[in-house]
């Protein structure tokens, strides 16, 4: 069975909060680079499947050769058998804002897929869109949320899916398939010393954008250019009052608080 | 903080970081309070492969040197002392065995640890603490086997352990009548007796084990006749530089938790940081932390160019583990009334840190060591 | 560009996402006209919601998809792109929710029209549109362009304050009978997960939440009495869920739960931002937490520093209620 999945760099949020710079991309700090989180559980994910059935996974990814390096070394760490790094160094913007990022992920050059999978949602942009155009570049069905995966014998999987208020449970037969996983959908291992030491050597497949089979980066690069980041900023907090009771040196916190509550009709 | 951490070496920093986050700082507080570890808790710690990583690779190790596993096992450490030196011990007693040179017994151990089992070295009776020489077990040749009998107490992993380093004596002649052996726990005869309820380092199983005319082949036996002291030497060489890191571990985690602390914490109007006997003890508290890490670090390189440490791995230990009794009772004290409260993390470091004043050789017979050396050092030609 | 014309969709007729839906169209682009297009399997719904939306927007088309009795991602993706292909640079909105973002996202890449989840104050700026959302989950804001000469798909958030929608238009319903091929996934069963007539975080005006400093298992479930006692629905952060103390169901934030209670009570919840994207509409937040200097405390109304259980006994022995 093969099994791509799709790994993203993304800033460490703590830091990116503290570092416009670094949020932004206009400076790169190798540190400060991780695993997008959501997609730890589509690497889990993928590397059970390839555990109930052998297999082999593939990670790909696509951003600066610096990040890209970094992660997929993280994921072949973690036990994903080859990465391939698609550098977008031809591109002033292919972000998640349009589908034409999953139009070129898609054309990531690994035969025979059975399963692509992709995390959620990316932590530094949160669209949780990426699954969804590489599917329709595919044409492909793609199983969004989910969250939880059963393995049947003949190497198909039922899945359950999971929104905000509804959830949807069957069994897919079809193949390829588009799969992304929600970070509740399983725990994700930790890298063992002895696949890091392998991956540190490990040679990465490396690709530009304009290399990838039957792509027209101008027609791409028209899409991509109708949607562009032009500011990010802390947010304005309005600062609030609070109101606070200190149970340390007050025995009646409790109570004054519920009065309180109850003056204002909240309670 | 001096050391300068290559790239490699942070990120391994960073997954033990992220282990101890994850599988450990959950758990910590109940597992002190228990007194042990439950079923299982190591098995993630064997996935990542943190009982092999100062193993050379053709024993199926990560084969990492001396100074970067150190690095490694300080960070753990702050997260607990007990769990990491279960996994020290482990591959401490292998080294043991490697440094011997009998390959095929050292491959024969490797194996049955690598997969995710425990050993132990066990030197220690209770007659026989500071004097070993006065081990009293035996070891009797029986045709093409060695009969062992006697008790050896506060075996570390004692009740973990699938392999035994053992100490046994083989003659009268006092250390050199001493041999070191093999023994694994399946053998007819062993049982592990009392467990020590320790007032610190609670993560970690001390136990006694019995041995009742223990049959093993004479191929178990380590070196030669009369190799066990030097057998026992290596071993608590090696086991004394990083019992060593392990409390510089402990000591930097009561550093952090002081000075967070004493930043947070407010008394007439401002931080307590702001006032200067506190500045005072965190100055202190953290150039103790920084020399020790220091002396760790120097200590773990000689050994990596395989230098004897007889005489730097004694002062390391002694006073790494001397200056961390002052740092965590420090750390109680500027965490005041709420420093002795179990809600409150230092205190189980104080507890802690206690016996590393004590096991691998107390401090007082530290101090014998470097003097017996200072002495030999300066004898004249 | 073809957008004079707005065009709403929905995934369900319920009135409540329809009118709400509606509002942030008037209020963001009251010249334009108005076009729901809305997939609602139930008859009655149905009904009802043409009842209820007469005169209130310019159109509505309401697709019809046989053989398809429950809203399955794959085959509403493709009934919406189906439609829209002969729209030329539509402009889209749909109300934000992870079922409608998954939709949204495969209309998007049908049409290969630019989209932003979870957007708020879209603005007109030339030929360009202009959206805020949040980014890195809320630590961050950010502002995206999105040219009018291409299709563009939003996910919209609700409105803060309610607008009036116009109530002077002569709608126009039409029925469309959708002619995608439908084909499901085997032994498919979807179930609504929230019910309405019982007490839950989407519908319950007090809730009371527990995090990592309730310590254990058991002190979390001390929640469920005081709920009993408040009339108030239990809900957790992350960890809680991760340590198995309580349902995935239950976790509020970025992977959970976005609620709207009348009051949240957080108990020994520190409150990242991971957490309280998930309580921003809450209208009242009460913090207790041990540590004075807790993040949480920044955002709440009221607070009490001070030992989470023992709080939540004494607002159990004296029986507050609500
Ligand atoms: C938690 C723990 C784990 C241990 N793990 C192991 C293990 O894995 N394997 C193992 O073999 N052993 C182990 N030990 C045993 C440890 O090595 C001994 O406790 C230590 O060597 C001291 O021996 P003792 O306890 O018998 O003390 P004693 O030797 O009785 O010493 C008591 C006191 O007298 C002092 N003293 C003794 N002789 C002299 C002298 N000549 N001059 C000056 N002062 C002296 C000592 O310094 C000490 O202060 C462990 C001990 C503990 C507490
Ligand atoms: C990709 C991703 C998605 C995430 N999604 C979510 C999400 O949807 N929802 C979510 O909740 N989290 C989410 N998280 C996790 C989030 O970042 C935080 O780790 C989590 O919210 C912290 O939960 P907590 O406040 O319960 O625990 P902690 O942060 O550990 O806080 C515990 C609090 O309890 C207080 N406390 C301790 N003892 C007591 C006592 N006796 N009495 C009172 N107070 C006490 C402490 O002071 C502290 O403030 C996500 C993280 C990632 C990386």
């Amino acid at each position: 069975m093969n099994i791509v999945v799709y790994i993203k760099a993304v800033v460490d949020p703590d830091k990116a909060k503290n570092d416009l710079d670094l949020a932004k991309g206009t400076k790169e700090d190798k540190l400060a680079l991780i695993i997008n989180p959501y997609d730890k559980q589509a690497i889990e994910a993928a590397l059970q499947l390839k555990e109930k059935y052998t297999g082999k996974v593939t990670a790909v990814s696509l951003g600066s050769d610096l990040a890209t390096d970094k992660i997929l070394r993280d994921a072949l760490s973690l036990g994903v058998d080859e990465g391939i790094q698609i550098s977008n160094d031809d591109f002033e913007s292919l972000s998640s804002y349009s589908p034409a990022l999953g139009t070129v992920l898609a054309k990531a050059p690994v035969d025979d897929v059975d399963y692509y999978i992709t995390g959620r949602e990316a932590g530094d942009d949160n669209q949780s869109i990426t699954g969804a155009s590489i599917a329709a570049a595919l044409d492909v069905d793609f199983v969004d949320n989910v969250d939880e995966v059963e393995y049947n014998d003949d190497e198909t999987l039922t899945l359950t899916s999971r929104w905000d208020k509804s959830e949807l449970k069957g069994t897919y037969k079809q193949k390829p398939l588009v799969l992304s996983i929600k970070d509740t959908a399983n725990t994700p291992r930790l890298p063992s010393f002895k696949a890091k030491m392998q991956a540190k050597k490990a040679t990465l497949k490396h690709f530009k954008v304009s290399d990838l089979p039957d792509i027209d980066v101008a027609r791409i690069k028209a899409i991509a250019d109708r949607a562009t980041t032009i500011n990010l900023a802390k947010p304005e907090v309005a600062s609030k009052e609070t109101v606070l009771f200190n149970l340390n040196d007050d025995e009646n916190a409790v109570s004054e608080l519920v009065a309180d509550l109850k003056k204002h009709s909240i309670l | 903080m001096a050391l300068q951490y290559t790239e490699d070496q942070q990120e391994f920093i960073n997954m033990v970081k992220e282990f101890g986050e994850t599988e450990l700082k959950p758990h910590v507080k109940d597992w002190d309070e228990a007194g042990r570890c439950p079923e299982g808790a190591f098995d993630k710690a064997f996935d990542m492969g943190l009982h092999m990583l100062e193993v050379p690779e053709e024993y199926g190790g990560i084969g990492l040197n001396f100074e970067t596993t150190a690095m490694i096992f300080e960070e753990l450490a702050k997260y607990d002392a007990g769990y990491a030196i279960t996994l020290v011990s482990s591959f401490v007693a292998l080294r043991s065995v490697i440094l011997r040179g009998d390959k095929k017994l050292a491959k024969y151990f490797a194996d049955i640890i690598a997969p995710g089992k425990f050993a132990a070295f066990s030197l220690s009776e209770s007659n026989a603490g500071s004097d070993a020489g006065a081990v009293a077990a035996t070891a009797t040749k029986d045709g093409n086997e060695y009969v062992l009998n006697g008790e050896k107490t506060f075996v570390t992993n004692g009740n973990l352990a699938s392999i035994y380093v053992a100490i046994f004596r083989t003659s009268d002649d006092g250390n050199k009548g001493l041999s070191a052996f093999l023994v694994e726990r399946t053998r007819d005869g062993i049982t592990v007796g009392h467990h020590e309820d320790k007032m610190g380092l609670r993560l970690s199983d001390t136990s006694t084990v019995n041995f009742d005319n223990v049959r093993i082949p004479a191929d178990n036996l380590i070196g030669n006749e009369g190799d066990g002291f030097k057998v026992a030497l290596n071993s608590l060489n090696i086991s004394r530089a990083f019992v060593a890191t392990l409390a510089v571990g402990i000591m930097q985690r009561a550093l952090d938790e002081s000075v967070k602390y004493a930043k947070m914490r407010k008394q007439f109007g401002r931080p307590i940081i702001k006032f200067q006997s506190v500045q005072n003890m965190l100055a202190d508290m953290a150039t103790d932390v920084e020399a020790s890490r220091l002396m760790v670090n120097n200590t773990m390189k000689m050994m990596d160019n395989d230098l004897s440490v007889r005489k730097e791995g004694a002062m390391t230990k002694t006073f790494v583990s001397d200056v961390a009794q002052d740092v965590t009772s420090n750390a109680v004290q500027i965490f005041g009334g709420y420093g002795v409260s179990k809600e409150y993390p230092v205190e189980k470091l104080m507890r802690d840190v206690k016996v590393f004043q004590i096991f691998e050789g107390t401090n007082e017979i530290q101090r014998m060591t470097i003097a017996t050396e200072l002495n030999k050092e300066y004898e004249e030609d | 560009m073809g957008q004079d014309t707005i065009y709403l969709v929905t995934t369900t007729g319920d009135t409540a996402d329809v009118e709400a839906l509606q509002a942030v169209a008037q209020a963001n682009f009251p010249e334009k006209q108005t076009r729901l297009v809305v997939f609602e399997s139930n008859a009655d719904k149905v009904e009802n919601l043409k009842t209820k939306t007469a005169n209130t927007v310019d159109a509505i088309d309401f697709l019809a998809i046989s053989g398809l009795d429950y809203p399955d991602p794959n085959v509403l993706g493709k009934a919406f792109v189906a439609y829209f292909k002969n729209v030329d640079t539509p402009l889209i909105l749909l109300n934000s929710s992870r079922f409608n973002n998954a939709v949204a996202a495969r209309i998007a890449a049908g049409l290969t029209a630019s989209i932003v989840t979870d957007i708020e104050q879209p603005t007109i700026d030339g030929t360009n549109l202009i959206v805020s959302k949040k980014g890195y989950s809320g630590e961050l804001k950010r502002q995206v362009q999105l040219d009018m000469n291409g299709g563009i798909v939003l996910t919209v958030n609700p409105l803060k304050d309610p607008v009036k929608l116009p109530t002077d238009k002569d709608t126009v319903v039409q029925n469309i009978a959708s002619e995608v091929v439908v084909t499901l996934p085997e032994d498919a069963t979807y179930t609504l997960t929230t019910n309405d007539q019982d007490l839950n975080l989407d519908n319950a005006e007090v809730v009371v939440a527990g995090g990592r400093g309730l310590k254990s298992e058991a002190g979390f479930k001390e929640l469920y009495q005081l709920g009993k006692i408040m009339n108030a629905a239990v809900g957790a952060s992350r960890p809680v869920v991760d340590s198995g103390w309580a349902d995935s169901s239950l976790m509020i934030g970025q992977s959970g739960k976005s609620i709207s209670p009348k009051v949240y009570f957080a108990f020994g919840i520190s409150g990242t931002v991971q957490h309280t994207i998930g309580i921003e509409n809450a209208k009242c937040i009460v913090a207790i937490n041990s540590d004075k200097d807790a993040p949480i405390f920044k955002l709440a109304d009221y607070g009490i520093i001070g030992d989470a259980k023992a709080v939540i006994q004494q607002l159990v022995t004296s029986k507050v209620s609500n």
